[in-house]
C-alpha cells in the first residue's frame, strides 16, 4: 500500500510518514495540490491520500475536487487532514469527494481509527484492506 | 516506608475497591495517575499517601485512588469489527426476538467517557429506523463518577471527536459549541450513565439483551472476573449477548457462557438455564 502526504509543512510530512511507515505503509510526498496532482497525473499508483487544505500553489479542497472530476486513482481513499472543523466546511470536504476528515493535531491512535474506517486494516504487519 | 511497600499496599487498595489488578512491573504509573490525589490530599509522596490510607480509614479517599488508577482509554467506533457484527448480526437478531415487547436493553460496562454507549446509540438511529417506536436503553456504568459524569452531559473535545468516529456522523449528530463538540439530544435521551463496580453487589438492573464488556476484564485478577461472569449471567436475557474485547475470552473463567462466531468477531450467549 501506498499513501501520498500532501502538505506544505515539512515537519508535518515527517510525522505523518513516521506513523504510515510503522504501519507498513509506503509513503511519497507532496508540498502542495498542484505537485500532488502532477504525481497522479504522472501515473504515480497511490492506494491513500492525507490532503492538508491550506496550502500554496493549490488548496486541498480544489486539489480533492480537481482529482475526483479528472477520475484520477478512482479507488483512492481521500483523508483531509486540517486545522479547520467546522461543519460547513467538513460538509463541503465530503461533496469535493474526501472520503473522511481528520483534525490537526491527531495522534498515532486517531490516524488508525481513521484508516479502520476506510477499511484498512492496521493489526497485522501485512496491510490489507478488510 | 519505602517505595515499594507503598505500591503494594495501594495495589491491595485498589485490587479491594475496584477488582482491578496492577502489574508491579509498572509501578512506575502510581506516581503519574496519582498526582490529582497527591495534590488533593496534600501527601508529598506515595508513602506519605499510604501512610494517610493506613491510618485515616477515610472511604473516599480510597474510592479516589482506585478511580485515579482505572485504564479510561476509549474511543469512538472502537474495533469496527463489531460495530458491523452489530448492525449485520445482533442487532437484526435481537430486534426479530424482541418484536413483541418492542424493548431493547442494553449495557456498556466499563463505559469510561461513553463513546460506545454513543456509538451504540448511533448504529441503532442510524441503520435501524423501525427502532425509533420502541423502548430502548442503553445504560452504561464505571467504577469513576468522574468520567460517568463526563459522558453524561454528551460534550467531547477535539481529541475525543477525532478518534473513531467517522466525519458523516460528526455531521449528522454533533453540534459544534466553541471548543467542544455536543451530541444530539436524539441520541442523549438512549444514554444514561451510573457509577458502578463491577466487584460490588450490583444494584438493582433490568435483565440486558446486549452486554458490552470489551477491554476491562484484562485489568481483574482471575477469581474476580470468576464472580463478574456469575454477575452477567444473572444480568443476562436468556437468549442475549456478550461482547468481550477482541484479545479478551470468557472459556478460561466460566462454564456460563459459550463462545459463537461471526465474521471478523465473536460473542458470547448464555448457556440454557
Amino acid at each position: 500500500m501506498t499513501a501520498l502526504i500532501v502538505d506544505d509543512s515539512k515537519f508535518l510530512r515527517q510525522y505523518t510518514r513516521r506513523i504510515l511507515e510503522k504501519l507498513g505503509i509506503d509513503c511519497k510526498e507532496a508540498p502542495d495540490g498542484q505537485l500532488a496532482l502532477h504525481l497522479l497525473q504522472a501515473g504515480s499508483e497511490i492506494d491513500l491520500m492525507l490532503l492538508d487544505v491550506n496550502m500554496p500553489v493549490l488548496n486541498g479542497l480544489e486539489c480533492v475536487r480537481s482529482l475526483r472530476q479528472q477520475g484520477l486513482q478512482p479507488g483512492m481513499r481521500v483523508v483531509m487532514v486540517t486545522t479547520e472543523s467546522d461543519h460547513e466546511f467538513i460538509r463541503r470536504a465530503l461533496e469535493f469527494g474526501a472520503d473522511e476528515f481528520l483534525m490537526k493535531p491527531f495522534t498515532f491512535e486517531s490516524l488508525c481509527e481513521k484508516l479502520h474506517l476506510l477499511g484498512i486494516s492496521t493489526h497485522s504487519p501485512e496491510l490489507r484492506l478488510l | 516506608m519505602t517505595s515499594e511497600h507503598a505500591c503494594s499496599f495501594l495495589s491491595e487498595v485498589i485490587r479491594k475497591e475496584s477488582g482491578n489488578w496492577t502489574d508491579p512491573a509498572r509501578n512506575m504509573r502510581f506516581e503519574c495517575r496519582l498526582a490529582p490525589v497527591l495534590q488533593s490530599t496534600g501527601a508529598a509522596s506515595l508513602e506519605e499517601l499510604a501512610e494517610m490510607l493506613m491510618l485515616d480509614r477515610n472511604p473516599n479517599l480510597y474510592c479516589a485512588v482506585a478511580e485515579a488508577m482505572t485504564v479510561n482509554e476509549t474511543s469512538f467506533f472502537r474495533d469496527i469489527s463489531f460495530f458491523n457484527a452489530l448492525r449485520n448480526l445482533i442487532l437484526p437478531n435481537l430486534i426479530q426476538q424482541n418484536r413483541s415487547r418492542q424493548a431493547l436493553h442494553i449495557w456498556s460496562a466499563g463505559c469510561s467517557t461513553g463513546q460506545e454507549a454513543y456509538s451504540v446509540a448511533m448504529v441503532v438511529r442510524e441503520s435501524f429506523p423501525e427502532l425509533a417506536s420502541w423502548d430502548i436503553k442503553i445504560l452504561g456504568t464505571d467504577i469513576s463518577r468522574q468520567v460517568t459524569d463526563y459522558a453524561q452531559t454528551g460534550r467531547f473535545r477535539r481529541l475525543e471527536v477525532n478518534r473513531g468516529l467517522p466525519a458523516r456522523m460528526l455531521l449528522k449528530y454533533f453540534t459544534r459549541d466553541q471548543e467542544e463538540w455536543v451530541i444530539a439530544p436524539e441520541l442523549r435521551d438512549l444514554c444514561e450513565f451510573r457509577q458502578l463496580n463491577l466487584c460490588a453487589p450490583v444494584p438493582s438492573l433490568p435483565r440486558f439483551d446486549l452486554i458490552l464488556l470489551r477491554n476491562v476484564l484484562l485489568y481483574f485478577a482471575e477469581e474476580d472476573r470468576r464472580g463478574i461472569f456469575d454477575m452477567l449471567y444473572r444480568q443476562i436475557q436468556p437468549a442475549g449477548f456478550l461482547i468481550l474485547g477482541a484479545s479478551e475470552q470468557a472459556e478460561e473463567s466460566t462454564t456460563l457462557f459459550q463462545a459463537e462466531f461471526a465474521p471478523g468477531c465473536y460473542f458470547y450467549r448464555p448457556v440454557e438455564r
